[in-house]
């Protein structure tokens, strides 16, 4: 258990200045994107222009901010998330590139194999929680900035929610429903199970592995979109129920999940060559 | 010294953990108002039945909500386990289906016709007219038949005479003895004209062998004005599954304009009528009808309780609200009665409906065409019940806020009702 | 002593490893010798358990071998297989987090018996210095053995030198060692017993001194004599 928390530092302290960079392109951007629209709407509205009502309301909001700046706010956001798909995969093949295989050092460690997929894991999903904790406190930091830049006549308070939803990004990574959170982030979850054991094919079986990490990761892929495709929980002639397709569907991600776990430990301890 | 090595991650894990914990605690609550449907006179119990839908503005986008006399509800976006579980639902949760579903869940299975349903002590029944297959089209029906008493089911497949159509729809199904009859419209579709008329065709089937006895096809004695279509449609009952034996079309002759090509086409309502057709007798009746010359369609709302037609119209101010109740065993008018939205203590009169013999109307305080600037001063909308055949008022009510930290002025002016429904 | 029991691998096609036997005693050192591709750095990373086989067996003192093994046995592969960005202090700290049989003061004598500096980077290295540096790796922890994978190769004279001196140090006094080399003639001297491989398995297995002392010949002439025939 302290040699997984261990393992854990030591993966995120690899990343430490990627996930530091990701955190600063997405404030930069952000910031700049907002000073840039803000200051240009407050110049023209002491031109003389008219306001422009926004929803109905006439002064301007931090809503109306985050509303405007759509593509430029979620750009470091989409950035981030792409590195951060890579990573899923680099977090392995990094331990294999170079002049020193770093992977034979972790084989060795005197530790359950599962820590290292386990580690691995937690880190993961430690980049992506932590950068959304560090949108979500963006936020009033941006709102602050907002605040110094359009004078109090000319501005109204937000509702933090109201804010989310102004941009698209943030209401399809922070809902505002906590079960939909979930449900979002446990299939993603279980995405990088799939991926991590698809890796772990690869590493295992070197040439063929390639093969079966394509043919294990379209088998997950499939087992989940063949019954959400064909079942027809939308249509109105379907054979079965929508609770009953969706029990069959909750059974689907169970096994999938099961399923690459236990593929995957057994591969890193006892199939995997460096 | 040696603690602080794995700092980095520790604070990271509290970092992420406690935003997204306190975001979700507290912060992604969107803090609507509530508000509630309260009494103002009448048997509160009448009020629990009434659903009012509409939305409360006031934040970026207008939010839906439901208001009954328990509070209200926010229909906020749907989760992913909400999409795959409610799908369907307008299906499965019809009256008399979800009793079906529950009761006999494998018979219910792939079904999908709303109207195929007949119910009675003895039978379950389930109908539908099928057409199939590209060039070689074929039209047959299919039957389903629950014994209730012994739990056998039985099926029968019979292919119909006619198989020119295209689209064929059940439309009713109903038991008359030992005689199944499926009232079908049938539709053919002709590269170029897109009128061609629905013909409406009553099939009966013996229920003993399922073999087809007759096939009568409903002929309406209208003489239609050049360029305009009938248009007919099922008056449907509330209990999808309910047992009678007659059924009753509401026939609108329809002119279409096409003003331009850009513009929607204008629907004008030439004439309306009502007509009952006996499954047992074969006799079609004309009834009489609330149509007034200039009626926009769907004015007039009519609806069926077992063999009491009630029909209901709106007038041209929006604030009077006028109906009829006609038995149509005897052919005798149970009720010809109107009532003033000042009446019930409003302005104008909403939407409104009949249902199980009583008549549901929305209320606004003030008047609907009105330039926005004058409305929504934040009086509540109301509601009220009367009883159909004596026009007494059985419930009235009106929408309040309920949160005392807020201005119930302001919050009231936020929310727009515009739907009454009757919950199940 | 670790036991090597009829361990066959495959690779593809090829059994790379075919029926290898053999054992590496505590206080001894034994070296695995053999032309390329017979097998020898595939057996030190089967026991290591980077490489799967298929069958056979592998004990240490009579027991499988699993995790907690490996806090005694220690491997040297052939490269240093450490992050470029990684500063040798790091590493060191690394190896005391991870393994209870860390001899931190050890592994101080040790940089400075090779003479590293623990602020350098791993990626700075020259082949020379990463060997070095590998060896301290696996020489600090206390373990009971220490296999070591072409501990000479590619590296240039001098750090030659300071490496092959520490087969008679005290660093690898009582332990078993196991290692593999193409350097015979300078090796030679220092091992105990040899075990000889072609085709991926043991051809002939031998104490080096009784060889000498009875038959007259070198490791060398019996390589010659054993795998080139």
């Amino acid at each position: 258990m302290i040699r997984y928390g261990k393992l854990v530092h030591m993966e995120v302290r690899r990343f430490r200045y990627f996930l530091l960079g990701m955190m600063g392109l997405t404030l930069v951007v952000q910031v700049a994107a907002l000073i840039w629209k803000t200051t240009g709407e407050v110049h023209r509205l002491r031109a003389g222009g008219a306001p422009v009502p926004f929803f109905g309301f006439d002064k301007l909001t931090f809503t109306w901010a985050v509303f405007n700046t759509q593509a430029m706010f979620a750009l470091p956001i989409l950035v981030s998330a792409a590195g951060l798909a890579l990573y899923v995969f680099l977090i392995w093949y990094r331990d294999w590139l170079g002049r020193g295989t770093f992977a034979y050092r972790l084989l060795m460690l005197p530790t359950a194999r599962r820590n290292l997929y386990l580690a691995k894991l937690t880190a993961i999903l430690l980049f992506v929680f932590s950068l959304l904790a560090f949108q979500l406190l963006a936020l009033p930091i941006e709102q602050g900035i907002f605040n110094l830049i359009v004078p109090a006549e000319m501005r109204m308070d937000s509702y933090f929610t109201d804010i989310i939803q102004a941009n698209q990004a943030f209401s399809l990574l922070l809902p505002l429903s906590g079960a939909q959170f979930l449900y979002q982030y446990g299939l993603g979850v279980i995405c990088i199970l799939v991926a991590f054991t698809a890796v772990l094919l690869e590493r295992s079986f070197r040439f063929w592995g390639i093969g079966y990490a394509v043919i294990y990761a379209t088998a997950c892929i499939a087992a989940f979109v063949v019954p959400l495709l064909t079942l027809g929980f939308d249509r109105d002639d379907a054979y079965l129920y929508p609770k009953e397709i969706f029990g069959i569907l909750t059974a689907v991600i169970m096994v999938v999940a099961a399923a690459s776990i236990g593929l995957g430990f057994r591969l890193l301890s006892r199939k995997i060559t460096v | 010294m040696k603690r602080t090595r794995y700092a980095l991650t520790v604070v990271l894990c509290l970092f992420a953990l406690g935003t997204l914990g306190y975001y979700y605690a507290f912060a992604s609550d969107e803090r609507l108002p509530p508000f509630q449907l309260v009494t103002v006179e009448g048997d509160a119990k009448e009020g629990a039945a009434l659903e009012l839908s509409g939305t409360y503005g006031g934040r970026m986008y207008s939010k839906p909500l439901i208001v009954t006399t328990e509070g209200s509800v926010y229909r906020l976006q749907e989760t992913l386990a909400e999409a795959v579980l409610d799908s369907r639902s307008w299906l499965l949760e019809l009256p008399g289906l979800k009793e079906i579903r529950k009761e006999h869940p494998n018979f219910m299975r792939g079904k999908s016709s709303t109207s195929g349903w007949y119910e009675d002590e003895e039978k379950l029944i389930y109908a539908d007219a099928v057409v199939s297959g590209g060039q070689s089209r074929t039209a047959r029906l299919d039957a389903d038949l629950l014994d209730l008493k012994s739990g056998k089911t039985s099926r029968f497949s019979v292919p119909l005479p006619d198989q020119k159509y295209d689209f064929a729809y059940t439309e009713d199904v109903q038991l008359v003895g030992d005689q199944l009859h499926v009232l079908v419209a049938q539709r053919k579709l002709e590269a170029g004209s897109a009128n061609l008329p629905t013909v409406y065709v009553d099939y009966v089937l013996n229920l003993s062998d399922g073999s087809l006895i007759d096939r009568k096809k409903l002929a309406f004695d209208w003489k239609t004005t050049p360029g305009a279509s009938l248009q007919i449609s099922v008056v449907t009952e509330g209990m999808a599954t309910a047992p009678s034996d007659s059924v009753i079309l509401q026939i609108d002759e329809i002119m279409q304009k096409q003003v331009s090509e850009h513009v929607a086409a204008e629907l004008k309502l030439l004439n309306e009528k009502l007509v009952s057709y006996s499954y047992s007798t074969d006799e079609m009746k004309e009834l009489p009808s609330l149509f007034k010359p200039g009626d926009e369609p769907y004015r007039v709302f009519n609806t069926l309780d077992g063999n009491v037609l009630t029909s209901l119209r709106p007038d041209d101010d929006a604030d009077q609200l006028e109906w009829t109740r006609t038995d149509l065993t005897t052919g005798k008018q149970l009720a010809s009665l109107s009532v003033t939205g000042e009446q019930l203590g409003a302005q104008d009169i909403g939407s409104s409906f009949a249902v199980d013999g009583r008549i549901y109307v929305l209320l606004y305080p003030t008047r609907l065409n009105v330039p926005e600037s004058m409305q929504d001063d934040g009086e509540p909308t109301m509601a009220a019940v009367l009883d159909a055949d004596s026009g007494k008022v059985l419930y009235r009510g009106k929408v309040v806020s309920v949160d005392p930290k807020r201005s119930a002025e302001k919050e009231l002016k936020q929310l727009q009702l515009n739907n009454l429904n009757r919950r199940e | 002593m670790i036991e090597v029991e009829n361990v066959r691998k495959r690779y593809r096609r090829r059994w790379v490893l075919d029926g290898l036997s053999f054992r590496a005693e505590k206080g001894r050192i034994t070296c695995l010798i053999g032309l390329n591709g017979a097998g020898k750095s595939t057996a030190l990373k089967a026991m290591m358990g980077l490489t799967p086989y298929q069958e056979g067996s592998i004990r240490l003192e009579g027991m499988a071998l699993d995790k907690r093994s490996y806090e005694r046995i220690s491997f040297v592969p052939d490269h240093l297989p450490m992050p470029s960005a990684m500063k040798l202090g790091e590493g060191l700290q690394f190896m005391a987090d991870f393994y209870a049989s860390w001899n931190a003061s050890r592994a101080r004598e040790l940089m400075h018996f090779f003479d590293l500096n623990e602020g350098e980077r791993v990626g700075n290295l020259s082949k020379g210095t990463a060997a070095k540096y590998n060896l301290v790796l696996g020489l600090a922890p206390d373990t009971d053995y220490v296999l070591m994978d072409e501990p000479l190769s590619g590296i240039d004279v001098f750090s030659r030198e300071t490496v092959a001196s520490v087969f008679s140090s005290e660093w690898l006094e009582g332990r078993g060692v196991l290692l593999t080399t193409h350097e015979i003639a300078e090796m030679e001297h220092l091992i105990d017993h040899a075990v000889l491989l072609k085709g991926g398995r043991t051809v002939r297995s031998f104490d080096c001194e009784r060889v000498r002392d009875e038959e007259g010949k070198s490791v060398l002439d019996l390589m010659r004599e054993v795998l080139l025939a």
